[in-house]
């Protein structure tokens, strides 16, 4: 072959090397740049946003739904007088004319100015006709009863891509229930931009949030909020929380912590107050823990109501500790009734001794203590009890009372539940169905965590908790004619190794009507001034919101 | 010979006449696209109002408002509550 054929043959194999790089890079490497280009001139991808779900109380009520509100625009090359209507815009929307100005000073032919505008503003602004100012509908989250259970709801913010999300509470723990699924669809237009019918593609469909309905009650929640902020003044204290549950279901009728913050201003408060102390903090229980220990040891058959206990005629002496009552008073041969009226930590040492290490642990483990509850809120933390080999006989002897062992709110409110409704603890939840856009109900069935104690264990306890509310510390705050199982607590706090005498947790959990219990309720008062004590502080608020329930489920005195 | 004159006569009439059809309906449906437009509009509307309808209500029968309503017009909350139950009789018939 002589070189020109040669040169001839690799002159073409270059020539369609060229074309078949040139062929790559418009087919592969810039296709979808290219075929964005050409979709551009015959039709444009619409983005469909979907509708947020809303959350609903027991009553339909929406407490957190969706509000319409705009978003204000200007066309800054329409602009006539630059600061006159800077100066106007910038009265109306609550932003420095600077700002307003710069933006209407920039060579483009559309700028934000603010979103989230109400429709108010928006018609003010309408009536004194701004030339190139415009307006672009948007929804919003709106919580029409302000901050009522705001640390249950949590609040809608932006993610990293500035779509919604929810954050904290039902918003965040069902993000993705409520929020639904954007769609796209492809618009074909005319030449006058006209959309054209037959050339409508939905690449993918919009499907809204669905909805979500709670268990919780308007109007105990309502009543709550109020109790709790009221209490956190009345006695002050650095903060109250607490909870109400239907021990039936583990429906959660009401929750409730002060202080809090609004969900429609969310970004005014510190982000400390966003977290649910209810799930997501520790503390040491005190003689709330009592009737859990007691129970056990009733329900190993270790003890009896009328067993007399023969340790507690002084303080109880533990290696070199000596274990106390709270008002040092000492009653000689006290049956297990009166240890719980009287609260007292040496009889509850005797019930640790008869109940053992071991079977305590694993009474605990039943009532599902150190574990979660899986309660439907985001932000629910652990608080893991210690290995058995860490356990001395100090810490032994003062979990029995309460003190030296961790719980969440949530978790000792779902271990009572096992007392107030016959031994079967319950998984509490706040959803009590999920309603889809299409109108399906899906309801959340109630579930079962653990049955720790005996149905007859269960009444002999909730009379040893009626007993204790009568006769107790608290009686003089108990609403009359109603039969109702409670029980103080007054937990010191450990402050740098050791527990401050002058600063408490004070607090009361209890059920009624004790017979057949429509609710049972926990009430924490973190640091009260007024009184340490639970008697003097909590109880009185668990008895006027339970007052108030009583009356509101027509519930009449029993004796 | 006269056969297929009369069929392609009649092949003519019938893509003439679908032609025509086509061109009708085409004509129908793109046009279509303003009345799309209007359709569209309204059920805008009427969801804006669905929505501003829907937040006074909630606004109104909120507790907060209806709280703050009631203490404008001087009502005070109810701080006893009285039972209305009959006192069981001294004996029952069983």
């Amino acid at each position: 072959m002589s070189w020109r054929y040669k040169f001839v043959l690799l002159f073409f194999v270059g020539v369609f090397l060229l074309i078949i790089i040139r062929l790559f890079h418009w087919q592969v490497i810039r296709a979808s740049e290219l075929a964005a280009l050409g979709q551009d001139q015959y039709g444009r991808v619409i983005k469909l946003d979907p509708k947020r779900g809303q959350i609903m109380t027991s009553d339909g009520f929406s407490i957190a739904a969706n509000k319409l509100s705009y978003l204000v625009f200007a066309n800054p090359k329409e602009v006539k007088n630059l600061n006159s209507q800077s100066e106007l815009l910038s009265k109306f929307l609550d932003i420095d004319v600077a700002t307003i100005s710069a933006q209407l000073n920039l060579d483009k032919f559309w700028v934000p100015l603010k979103s989230q505008v109400d429709r108010k503003t928006k018609e003010e602004i309408e009536q004194i006709k701004i030339p190139g100012v415009g307006f672009q509908e948007q929804y919003i989250r709106y919580y029409p009863e302000a901050s009522t259970a705001a640390k249950l709801l949590g609040f809608v913010g932006k993610d990293e891509n500035g779509d919604d999300r929810g954050y904290f509470g039902l918003e965040g723990f069902y993000d993705r229930q409520l929020r639904g699924k954007t769609g796209l669809a492809l618009q074909i237009h005319d030449a006058l931009g006209q959309p054209i019918l037959s050339k409508m593609n939905d690449t993918t469909a919009q499907v809204n949030g669905r909805d979500l309905i709670l268990h919780t009650d308007r109007t105990i929640q309502y009543l709550l909020d109020k109790e709790i902020k009221e209490g956190v003044e009345r006695y002050g204290a650095s903060s109250a929380a607490a909870i109400i549950m239907d021990p039936k279901t583990g429906g959660i009728l009401a929750m409730s912590s002060y202080p809090t913050f609004d969900p429609r201003s969310y970004r005014d408060y510190s982000d400390d107050l966003y977290r649910n102390p209810l799930l997501s903090d520790t503390y040491e229980p005190g003689s709330t823990f009592k009737p859990l220990v007691m129970a056990s040891a009733l329900d190993a058959g270790l003890i009896k109501p009328d067993t007399r206990c023969d340790i507690c005629a002084g303080p109880v002496t533990i290696g070199e500790y000596d274990v106390r009552t709270w008002n040092n008073k000492y009653n000689k041969d006290e049956t297990m009734i009166e240890v719980i009226q009287h609260s007292d930590n040496t009889g509850m040492v005797f019930v640790g001794r008869k109940l053992g290490l071991d079977r305590m642990l694993s009474y605990f483990n039943k009532f599902g203590i150190g574990e979660i509850t899986g309660i439907d809120l985001q932000g629910e933390v652990e608080a893991p009890i210690r290995s058995r080999d860490s356990w001395y006989p100090i810490d032994a002897a003062t979990a029995t009372f309460g003190q030296g062992i961790t719980v969440t709110p949530i978790e000792l409110i779902t271990a009572f539940s096992a007392i107030a409704n016959d031994g079967k603890r319950m998984e509490p939840h706040v959803v009590a169905s999920i309603q889809t856009p299409e109108g399906e109900r899906i309801d959340i069935n109630p579930k079962v965590l653990s049955k720790p104690i005996s149905e007859k264990t269960s009444k002999i306890m909730t009379e040893i908790m009626v007993n204790a509310v009568d006769k107790g510390e608290a009686k003089w705050a108990k609403p009359k004619g109603y039969r109702i199982a409670g029980k103080t607590g007054t937990a010191q706090i450990p402050v740098a190794g050791h527990y401050d005498p002058n600063q408490t947790i004070a607090s009361f959990i209890g059920f009624a009507p004790a017979e057949d219990p429509k609710f049972l309720m926990l009430v924490i008062v973190d640091r009260p001034t007024t009184s340490i004590y639970g008697a003097e502080t909590a109880a009185p608020i668990f008895f006027r919101v339970a007052r108030n329930i009583l009356t509101y489920y027509k519930i009449p005195p029993s004796e | 010979m006269k056969r297929p004159i009369l069929l392609i006569i009649f092949i003519a009439f019938i893509i003439a006449g679908l032609t025509i059809a086509q061109i009708n309906v085409g004509n129908k449906i793109a046009t279509a696209g303003s009345e799309l437009s209007q359709i569209q509009s309204e059920v805008d509307k009427y969801e804006r109002e669905n929505s501003i309808l829907q937040e006074q209500i909630l606004d109104t029968s909120s507790y907060t408002n209806i709280e703050e309503k009631a203490k404008e017009l001087g009502f005070a909350p109810v701080k006893k509550s009285v039972s209305m139950v009959s006192a069981p009789p001294l004996a029952m018939k069983q």
